[in-house]
């Protein structure tokens, strides 16, 4: 019988075919055009009686398995059943002919309605209930990348809490929550996870079913999640099996463990050095071609971030003259996000085209002589990196660097800001590192100390 | 305009070249009419003909630009270095159980071997945590701006071999390397400097010769240039004596008119990659002694490297790598000569000539490290260091004797390597190893996986950079490689 079930995944898409073709041809058949399509209603419509019969039965067959969400399921068996009930009384009022048109076109609705609507039940229980609607553009929140809480201090979080349950959250409730059970397993709760599912208990150890089918390679079929789904990072997957191996104690605080150092080592890896993607969300138009164009020609390397990307990186590094770069550049004030002109003696026209381009993220004038009075940094809100080593400029930067709300990195080396300046500007906006640089090596007796036998 | 007479003087090859691409284009313009890249796409396959090195996108938005990659040929000891086993100590000396030994092969190992201990001393450093020896105590003071993979193995346990493997991705000959690759993948920035450079201290060039920089069977253009920090930075590009540079001049535009008469009659596009490669040696007589050049360099700069001009050394070629990487050189591969620690003479002792080379590379990467932090070069720069291979935990004994010094065998099991910069988390340690350091437990990584990771700081799908060769598509990769998201910011 189970085996008769495993047909039902194959045989369900006839009658949705069958039927929905039969519903259409039934309508287009009134028209005088295609009257002829009438002969074709019956035999389609027989046809699809006898597979909704065949995959009602399967059906039932194969919800023997279990592991199925069990509201759902109920709905889904019922419109099944009603779907071929409601096929076989429609074949046999078109078989009776007749002046029934009406009789027909009533049933050719409901058993429309009840095909979409059984298709659609039964679809989500293999993928989900949320499948459809997923990447719904309505749906927005569900497409965030995969995000682990920030712990301030992670010898006082409950590991279950604080740290497992955010990534089985987001690697397996989806397959296996309230939402769905495949493998009759539920990991959304303490009372889920002891019961374990259909292959038995989960927290055996590392060789329980959790333990062993995360740590499995990718390709096995037995791995989790399964290899067409994201995969977790061997980081997670090392935490998870930390907290089984501890234990698998749901209250326990991460500083009571005995392998407290490998636990908060991993998170410290699930942690370290998240830092914002430096481009922009919403990708531009295309730049100008006649503006890159010409970039190009004065001898500037204008290319896209990336391949798909309108976004642009500029660098100045094979110019020789400027005259020709300031009026294409500020024509690609939209795109241009990432700049280069180190080493270069820039014309005030550069330095003023290069304060406009208000989507640049990374500008790196380093060793690079130009009118700091010609540069304005109120309109480059958006940068993040900004490397002014070597450029000897001083106080009169201030209170333009003060304005840049969104820098990260500033690079100070050899200029003639003051210690207190630079004090002045991190106070200011505590996300931003400065590096002044000149750094020292001490001289070490080691550093001339040879070994001889 | 058509001259029927041009049809005599193709050959095959030139046939197969052009129907490759012009045929290819008019194809895809036929089944794809309306689509707006099309001109694009074909003027691109083009250009790569043209003009091989010039810059390409990134499939993804990069992390880093440039990469400098350290590699100490010979393969230096993680027992010595960052792999803490104090379980070791106690059983210095006592003879290696059988379980670690069935089974396996050894270069050198015969019989049964006894363990050897660290000989040196551990400590954690910086707010990581991270254990390194007083072998590198400069080094030390900089571990939280690197992430270290203790448990990278490979399956080559002789140099050459190995060599090949970590920088072609396969240990025979015939493949490119990854500085190929890259510049293959993202052309050079710098119009008179060659987008791949290698630099070689120690006294030898690899075991594996310079196939390790080579291009394999991608178009010669993409091989590594090996440039000298002694006399002519590369071979042969001083003007001989008694041709001055007007002369050389003169000399190149005439070759350069034949080549173009050249072109008209056969319309080869390899005749004007030629004229194009005559214009960059000409410009790089200038511009290669002038980036080579350290002298000029302030006396900090010199104090903190540790340089003597005029020499070679790993000082000299650290320097060099920060200067090169300044001037837009896509990559910068450094070798350094004899850490192939046997202990089969004083040189090679785990106690007096690893020591010794521990000093020499100590200050210049650690000052490498920091002068690329503060030209603000570090963030789009990636740093890479290992060897082929690690150590063995037992003491080397060569034809089942015991050695005059202490020395340490081949090991592919566990070795450490660290990068630093262009996107890698700062103080992270991923990979654990076994209390004896022989296998990974925790965080193993392939060869492969550091290569799909460092073209994936560049902005390369390792499974996307591909070249048709012998009727597959092959890359660095091969079949293998992930990336090694737990170091990656």
């Amino acid at each position: 019988m189970l085996f008769l079930g495993r047909f039902h995944p194959l045989l369900v898409h006839f009658p949705i075919v069958l039927l929905l073709t039969a519903f259409v041809f039934e309508v287009m058949s009134r028209s005088h055009h295609f009257r002829g399509l009438k002969f074709s209603v019956l035999p389609l419509l027989s046809l699809g009686a006898v597979s909704a019969i065949l995959s009602a039965l399967t059906g039932y067959f194969i919800s023997q398995e279990g592991g199925y969400d069990q509201s759902t399921l109920d709905r889904h068996q019922w419109a099944g059943i009603a779907t071929a009930v409601v096929a076989l009384a429609a074949t046999a009022a078109k078989w009776r002919r007749g002046n029934q048109r009406g009789l027909v076109a009533t049933l050719f609705i409901i058993l429309t309605v009840l095909v979409v609507a059984t298709g659609h039940l039964g679809a989500g229980l293999t993928h989900g209930r949320d499948f459809l609607t997923e990447y719904a553009p309505w749906n927005r929140q569900s497409q965030t990348a995969f995000t682990l809480p920030v712990i301030a201090n992670p010898d006082e979080a409950v590991l279950y809490a604080d740290m497992i349950r955010p990534i089985l959250e987001q690697r397996c409730y989806s397959c296996h929550s309230e939402k769905r059970q495949k493998g009759n397993l539920r990991l959304d709760g303490e009372e889920f996870i002891r019961k374990g599912g259909d292959s038995g208990s989960v927290l055996d150890g590392r060789d329980g079913e959790l333990c062993r089918r995360l740590l499995l390679p990718a390709e096995h079929e037995d791995h989790m999640p399964p290899i067409e789904r994201e995969q977790p990072s061997s980081a997670e997957i090392e935490l998870i099996v930390a907290w089984v191996e501890s234990g698998a104690s749901f209250s326990a605080k991460v500083a009571s463990l005995e392998n407290a150092s490998l636990i908060k080592g991993y998170w410290s890896i699930l942690q370290v050095g998240a830092v914002p993607s430096w481009l922009p969300d919403h990708d531009v138009a295309a730049g100008d071609s006649e503006a890159i164009a010409t970039l190009a020609e004065a001898g500037a390397l204008v290319m896209p971030v990336a391949a798909n990307s309108n976004f642009l990186t500029v660098d100045f590094l094979n110019v020789r003259s400027f005259g020709q770069i300031a009026r294409p550049l500020s024509r690609l004030r939209d795109q241009v996000v990432d700049l280069r002109a180190e080493g270069k003696v820039l014309p005030d026209s550069v330095t003023s085209a290069i304060s406009e381009l208000h989507n640049l993220r990374k500008l790196s004038l380093a060793n690079a002589s130009f009118n700091t009075e010609r540069i304005d940094l109120s309109a480059l809100s958006n940068l993040m990196y900004l490397n002014l080593a070597g450029t000897g400029v001083g106080e009169e930067m201030v209170a333009g660097l003060s304005g840049l709300r969104n820098l990260r990195k500033l690079y100070l080396f050899r200029t003639n800001l003051t210690d207190d300046a630079v004090a002045q500007l991190k106070a200011n906006n505590p996300g931003l590192e400065v590096d002044v640089g000149g750094y020292d090596l001490p001289v070490l007796v080691t550093d001339t100390l040879v070994y001889r036998r | 305009m058509f001259d029927p007479k041009h049809l005599l003087n193709v050959s095959r090859r030139h046939f197969l070249l052009e129907s490759a691409l012009g045929l290819g284009a008019l194809a895809l313009g036929t089944l794809m009419p309306g689509c707006g890249r099309r001109k694009e796409d074909a003027i691109r396959a083009m250009d790569r003909v043209l003009n091989p090195m010039a810059p390409r996108p990134p499939h993804f938005a990069p992390r880093a630009k440039r990469v400098i990659y350290l590699h100490m040929a010979g393969a230096p000891s993680q027992l010595e270095l960052f792999d803490y086993k104090p379980e070791l100590m106690k059983l210095h000396d006592q003879l290696c159980p059988p379980s670690l030994l069935e089974g396996k092969t050894f270069a050198f190992i015969r019989g049964v071997p006894k363990m050897m201990g660290p000989q040196a001393n551990f400590r954690q450093r910086g707010d990581s945590g991270a254990w390194v020896s007083d072998c590198l105590p400069h080094f030390a003071t900089i571990a939280d701006e690197v992430s270290f993979l203790k448990g990278v193995h490979t399956d080559q346990f002789n140099h050459a071999p190995a060599q090949l493997f970590v920088h072609t991705g396969s240990p025979r000959l015939g493949r490119p390397s990854i500085g190929s690759w890259v510049t293959y993948g993202l052309g050079s920035e710098n119009n008179d400097l060659p987008g791949f450079v290698v630099l070689t201290s120690g006294g030898n060039t690899p075991d594996a010769g310079k196939s390790v920089w080579g291009s394999g069977f991608l178009p010669s253009v993409y091989q590594g240039v090996q440039c000298r920090s002694e006399g002519d930075p590369v071979l042969f590009l001083s003007d001989p004596e008694g041709v001055d540079r007007a002369l050389k001049g003169e000399m190149i535009d005439a070759i350069n008119k034949v080549n173009a008469e050249h072109y008209k009659e056969f319309n080869d596009p390899e005749t004007l990659t030629r004229i194009a490669q005559y214009e960059m040696a000409y410009r790089m007589q200038i511009s290669v002694p002038e980036v080579m050049n350290i002298n000029d360099e302030p006396e900090y700069i010199h104090k903190l490297y540790g340089t003597t001009p005029g020499k070679t050394s790993f000082a000299n070629n650290c320097l060099l790598a920060r200067k090169l990487v300044e001037k837009g050189v896509r990559y910068v591969q450094l070798f350094d000569w004899g850490w192939d620690a046997h202990g089969t003479d004083p040189a090679t002792a785990i106690d007096i000539g690893l020591r010794n080379k521990c000093r020499e590379i100590d200050r210049p990467m650690t000052a490498l490290i920091l002068d690329l932090k503060q030209r603000g070069l570090l963030d789009e720069t990636l740093v890479v260091w290992g060897g082929e291979f690690g150590r063995t935990p037992m003491k080397e004994n060569r034809d089942g004797k015991e050695m005059p010094f202490m020395g340490r065998d081949h090991h592919l099991e566990a070795f450490t390597m660290w990068m630093a910069g262009g996107g890698i988390k700062k103080g992270v340690t991923w990979g654990e190893t076994d209390e004896i350091g022989y296998y990974p437990v925790r965080g193993k990584v392939s060869v492969h996986d550091v290569q799909a990771t460092i073209l994936n700081q560049l902005g390369l799908n390792h499974e996307e950079l591909t070249y048709q060769f012998q009727g597959r598509p092959f890359r660095l990769t091969d079949v293998a490689g992930k990336v090694i998201t737990e170091i990656v910011v």
